[in-house]
């Protein structure tokens, strides 16, 4: 019993800090770490094959392949990097012959040139879907010519991509298979853009020492689109929109960054502030600033005293509206005021005398003994009950007492309760999540209410970090019941961002929810021997990328497509947006990526 | 200990912070990730087609919140980020199509109509929506209902199903309107959107850049525009233009006002009639430098043949970063807020408290406290900031140093109970163990029979040679926390020590009862067997 050793309370206690390192989330190490390192004679039986290959007479996957997650990755980054100096920067410095040196004498590949596959008619957009069957075989000068073909329309290349997502090393280590995302972009002389997307698989081979090229490569899926000129604008500068930050601020908040130490930031409000007509907006950064843009009607955005003047005012989030019918906005923040044994005093403010103040009383709600903190994401209104007033719904991510010995990133249930606060009138608020059914105690990021199962009332979808998203049903006036056996608490397990929307206008609604994807991790999934099924789908489904709920008519059954429509990758995803972007008559969506950028853009990335 | 990482916040401010960073690793997770943009293609479609670099949209910003907004009320959307590299404001330039905006007003249940569907039929297609306010992530959306209609010049039908149950339909209504629905109300208000006069628009130039030169007025000398180390506000005018003329009163003022940390600079767009553009100084003595431009001046603000619009103001930082640019006559009030928010807010506390946990948590200890020493002098008045540098000096094997910390913490906030546990240990840790007992049994009164802090006691009791207090207090923490087999083995140890066998395998037998999995318990119970202690 010394009082040193418990200083530090780490989170993952990891042996392997190397496939700790390979995977964007920690959770798929806690199951696959001791199966690296019982990995014994470093071959394995093959896991179940993904799709069906497409160009079957070209490769075949193999059924033997190294299975010791170390080795596999070590090559897998060796050649990785191999190919990329030398095919893809080839392609970039337009240097044909680099091009052809990275492929075998004897490579077949099968691809598609740029009017090759079928057209996908838009207005807009100059579209081709791609797909492997009908491609006929191409030698090495052939296959050299179809990539020429497919960017000499660009003067240069912008964006070049070469990423594995599977890859199967031969016993031998002189041969592997892999399944790569091959995407080059470029711009046109006169403005247009045009952007190669596809997934192919290859053979690869080492033809002399440690000088790994390409013997094989078919296509598997693609598509290539062309604009005319890119019609959105970073106006940004131009607008006076940004943070109020000195150069030594700045470098202080990159630090956070390169530390991988922040999660989120803040969010924003887009409301009316000043009822002029146009859109303002409240930007914030939690613990830091709050700003008021107001927009000036006049080309940008003025900035005007924000509802939050000290760092610690400032909030993950505020929804701005109306919450007691009286024809002014009251705000609502996910900035805990105070925790005063066990209760938490929620933040609910109003304006007075052109000044806002935390209205004492209206949000309040029990919280565990011992808690000291209370971390809150979002805040979703919803009327639950009917009763014509609108109720809040928060939440909550993390407590003080979250990420203990409880803590598990599967399947975590030691985040802090989600808060339905009902709506008494006269802005006070009683909390009855618990009540009322809504029992979450998961890393809560986002939710939405929409009539799922179509009886006229709000269901709810929580989306949850570390864990299955939860769906609850509710059974009328606001009592809800948990469903998990609904599809959408299926499957997903880092879920940070939902939007809901007809895109097609056939009268059914979709739910995109906005997961992880990580090519490193559906890399060693496929190499995990030793696991159920259910474990591996499961932690499949954790790398496996966003996912596109959709029904089968206004109220049938429940379909997940997001690979069927081609909007599963997207990386470490956080917002995602149905709008009709280009006012075509059908919604688009938008996807925001990434988790933290070090200052040095070429120093390694997990 | 007491003082374990959860227990470091006191809940003023959430920590959000990830803990399984591997710190031997020197570089992004996940960095450089680029916005996805998905287009989907006219009619229905099995499938989206990746288009966000081809529009535009593809940033490699740590993206988070994202909303979509017409915010230059042009009728297409545009997109505003927030991410954790800052904000941006994305204009969209697409080609002019058709469009709806619905606000829907409901009479029966709250007025912004929460969760109403609109259904816009336009010939054989009908699109649906529904007021939703929060949207993707950390994000209000505008209330309003925006559909594209492509070519559709009218809405043959709105319907809409308001949340008080009612449903009702409005019949041929113009597009490109902003249109108020009111519940209850058959006729529909059509009015046209709030909009950016055209002059006013940002328009993008070849190069925004204060690294040009120009002449001066009053001099003849070619300077380079830049002032470096502050922010400058650079004003395009000709004699000729009469609002420049309104606005030069406001630009003085702002001189004058701004003038310790900023400089404002006045420049004649006026290239042929130098004696104009000197008369005009010379009557209206602005309180700032003035420069001729040249054609290439004019072009880099203003795009090559463009016409240059007068006036026309640019606002940049410090470092010579762009932050603002008018197409209009600017006034005092909108700029001097611009520049006050470049000034230096200092470090922001959240960030020095999350830069020291981190170290702290991977036993960087110098490093901690660097960051906690400047949190301390950033907020002197906070006990948190004291007891977190004595946390770490604690960790550096200073006690006294720690001491001197958490009794600063206890001095401003008395009933700080793990500052007074913290300071009870680093007494005892410091050969002060009457005192150490003191404040631990005085930290235990504030927080209750917390069974870590009891556990502390008992450390504390041992190490004062005090066993009976270590053995009571032992019996405190399994009476807090009867369930835990490891107190119980910590007790059951205890006994032994003294040489009281029996209640020691007691308590050992229970704690496996409880936690089978105690492996080090068996080991205990094996080598009292081997030293036929208690048999």
């Amino acid at each position: 019993m010394n009082g040193e050793s418990a200083w530090i309370r780490r989170g993952v206690a990891c042996s392997s800090p190397f496939v700790w390192a390979r995977l964007c989330c920690p959770l798929v190490l806690m199951t696959l770490a001791p199966l690296a390192v019982s990995a014994d004679d470093g071959r394995g039986a093959a896991p179940p094959a993904p799709p069906a290959s497409g160009a079957a007479s070209l490769l075949s996957r193999p059924t033997e392949f190294v299975t010791d997650i170390e080795r596999s990755e070590a090559l897998a980054d060796q050649v990785g990097a191999q190919i990329k100096a030398t095919f893809l920067a080839g392609l970039k410095r337009g240097s044909w012959e680099a091009v052809a040196d990275a492929l075998t004498p004897d490579f077949v590949g099968a691809f598609p040139g740029p009017d090759g596959g079928q057209a996908v008619p838009d207005r807009g957009l100059a579209i081709r879907r791609y797909v492997s069957e009908g491609l006929p075989p191409l030698d090495r000068a052939g296959f050299v010519s179809v990539l020429r073909a497919q960017v000499q329309a660009w003067s240069h290349l912008e964006r070049a991509n070469w990423r594995t997502y599977e890859f199967l090393l031969d016993p031998s280590e002189q041969r592997a298979y892999a399944r790569i995302h091959f995407q080059l972009g470029g711009p046109r002389p006169e403005g247009g853009r045009g952007y190669v997307d596809t997934s192919v698989e290859v053979e690869l081979v080492a033809a002399a020492e440690d000088a790994w090229k390409l013997r094989r490569l078919a296509l598997l899926e693609g598509n290539r689109v062309e604009s005319p000129r890119p019609p959105f604008n970073d106006i940004t500068a131009l607008t006076g929109f940004s943070f109020n930050e000195s150069d030594a601020n700045r470098d202080l908040s990159q630090r956070v960054i390169d530390d991988r130490t922040i999660l989120t930031n803040g969010g924003l409000s887009v409301v009316d502030w000043n009822r002029d007509g146009f859109w303002d907006v409240l930007a914030t950064v939690a613990n830091k600033q709050t700003v008021l843009f107001l927009n000036d009607g006049k080309g940008g955005f003025v900035r005007a005293e924000a509802p939050a003047r000290t760092p610690e005012e400032a909030a993950y989030f505020y929804l701005y509206l109306d919450l007691d019918n009286d024809g002014t906005e009251e705000l609502v923040s996910t900035r805990v005021v105070a925790i005063e044994g066990t209760r938490a005093r929620l933040d609910l403010r109003v304006s007075r005398d052109g000044a806002w103040k935390t209205l004492p009383g209206a949000l309040e709600c029990a919280v565990p003994a011992g808690t000291r903190s209370l971390n809150v994401q979002s805040i979703v209104p919803c009327d639950v009950d009917g009763n014509g007033l609108i109720d809040l719904f928060f939440c909550a991510y993390s407590n003080s007492e979250s990420k203990g010995e409880r803590y598990n990133t599967v399947d975590a249930h030691d985040g802090a309760a989600n808060l339905l606060f009902l709506n008494q009138g006269g802005l006070r608020f009683t909390e009855e999540a618990e009540a009322r059914g809504v029992r979450g105690t998961q890393y809560s990021y986002a939710a939405a209410f929409f009539d799922f199962d179509g009886d006229g009332d709000p269901d709810l979808l929580v989306a949850n970090d570390y864990g299955p998203n939860v769906y609850y049903e509710n059974l009328g006036k606001g009592r809800f019941q948990e469903r998990p056996e609904h599809l959408f608490a299926q499957g997903s397990n880092y879920s940070m961002g939902l939007t809901l929307g007809d895109y097609d206008n056939t009268g059914a609604w979709s739910v995109h929810v906005s997961n992880m994807s990580s090519h490193a991790g559906q890399r060693i999934t496929a190499l995990a021997g030793g696991m159920g099924e259910a474990m591996r789908a499961r932690i499949r489904a954790m790398g496996a990328g966003n996912q596109l709920y959709e029904r089968e008519g206004k109220v049938g059954a429940w379909t997940e497509r997001g690979v069927e429509r081609g909007v599963n990758w997207a990386e470490w995803a956080w917002a995602a947006l149905f709008a009709d972007f280009d006012n075509d008559g059908d919604k688009d969506l938008f996807v925001t990526n990434g988790f933290t950028s070090h200052r040095d853009a070429k120093a390694p990335d997990y | 200990m007491v003082a374990d990482a959860r227990a470091l916040d006191r809940g003023e401010t959430p920590r959000n912070v990830t803990r399984e960073t591997n710190r031997t690793f020197r570089g992004s997770f996940s960095g450089y990730e680029r916005d996805c943009y998905f287009h989907n293609p006219d009619g229905v479609s099995p499938r989206f087609y990746p288009a966000a670099y081809v529009l535009g949209l593809d940033f490699d910003d740590d993206g988070r919140a994202a909303a979509p907004v017409d915010i230059d009320g042009d009728g297409d959307l545009d997109l505003v980020l927030a991410g954790l590299q800052g904000l941006r404001l994305v204009e969209n330039t697409s080609p002019t199509r058709h469009f709806a905006r619905l606000r829907l007003r409901a009479v029966k249940t709250p007025a912004v109509a929460l969760g109403a569907v609109a259904s816009v039929r336009t010939g054989d297609v009908t699109q649906r929506d529904f007021v939703k306010l929060t949207d993707g992530f950390q994000t209000q959306v505008p209330a309003d209902l925006s559909f594209g209609l492509g070519d559709a010049a009218r809405l043959d039908e709105v319907t809409v199903a308001w949340p008080s149950g009612a449903t009702e339909t409005w019949r041929d209504l113009p597009a490109d309107r902003l249109l108020e629905l009111v519940e209850g109300r058959p006729e529909a208000k059509a009015s046209a959107l709030e909009r950016w006069p055209e002059g006013t628009r940002p328009r993008r130039a070849p190069a925004f850049s204060l690294d040009a030169e120009a002449e001066r007025l009053d001099g003849g000398a070619r300077e380079r525009l830049a002032a470096p180390g502050r922010p400058t506000v650079l004003n395009f005018w000709s004699p000729a233009c009469a609002a420049c003329r309104a606005e030069a009163g406001e630009l003085a003022s702002l001189a004058v006002r701004c003038k310790a940390e900023a400089r404002v600079v006045g420049v004649s767009a006026e290239t042929k009639d130098v004696a104009a553009v000197r008369k005009a100084v010379e009557e209206g003595k602005p309180p700032y430098v003035q420069y001729l431009a040249s054609e290439a001046l004019l072009a880099s603000f203003f795009g090559d043949g463009g016409a240059v619009a007068l006036p026309a103001t640019f606002v940049f930082d410090a470092a010579g970063r762009l932050r603002r640019a008018f197409f209009r006559p600017i006034t005092e009030a909108e700029v001097a807020p611009i520049l006050a928010s470049m000034r230096d807010p200092g470090p922001y506390a959240a960030d020095l408290r999350t830069l020291g946990h981190s170290c702290l948590e991977h036993g960087e200890f110098e490093p901690a406290l660097g960051w906690f020493g400047k949190l301390r002098d950033l907020k002197p008045a906070d006990p948190v900031s004291h007891f977190l540098v004595g946390v770490v000096q604690d960790a550096l094997g200073r006690p006294e140093a720690a001491a001197a910390c958490y009794a600063a913490a206890i001095e401003r906030d008395p009933r700080y109970a793990d500052a007074r546990l913290n300071l009870g240990v680093v007494l005892v840790k410091g050969g002060r163990p009457k005192e150490g007992l003191a404040a631990l049994e005085a930290g235990i009164q504030l927080k209750g029979e917390d069974p870590e802090a009891l556990s502390a006691l008992v450390w504390a009791a041992m190490e004062a040679g005090d066993t009976a207090l270590a053995l009571s207090a032992a019996a405190r923490a399994v009476k807090a926390n009867p369930r835990s087999g490891v107190l119980l083995a910590k007790k059951g140890g205890l006994h032994r020590m003294l040489g009281q066998f029996g209640e020691a395998r007691k308590c050992f037998e229970e704690a496996l009862r409880l936690e089978p999995g105690l492996e080090e318990v068996r080991q205990e119970v094996r080598a009292m067997d081997e030293a036929g202690e208690g048999r």
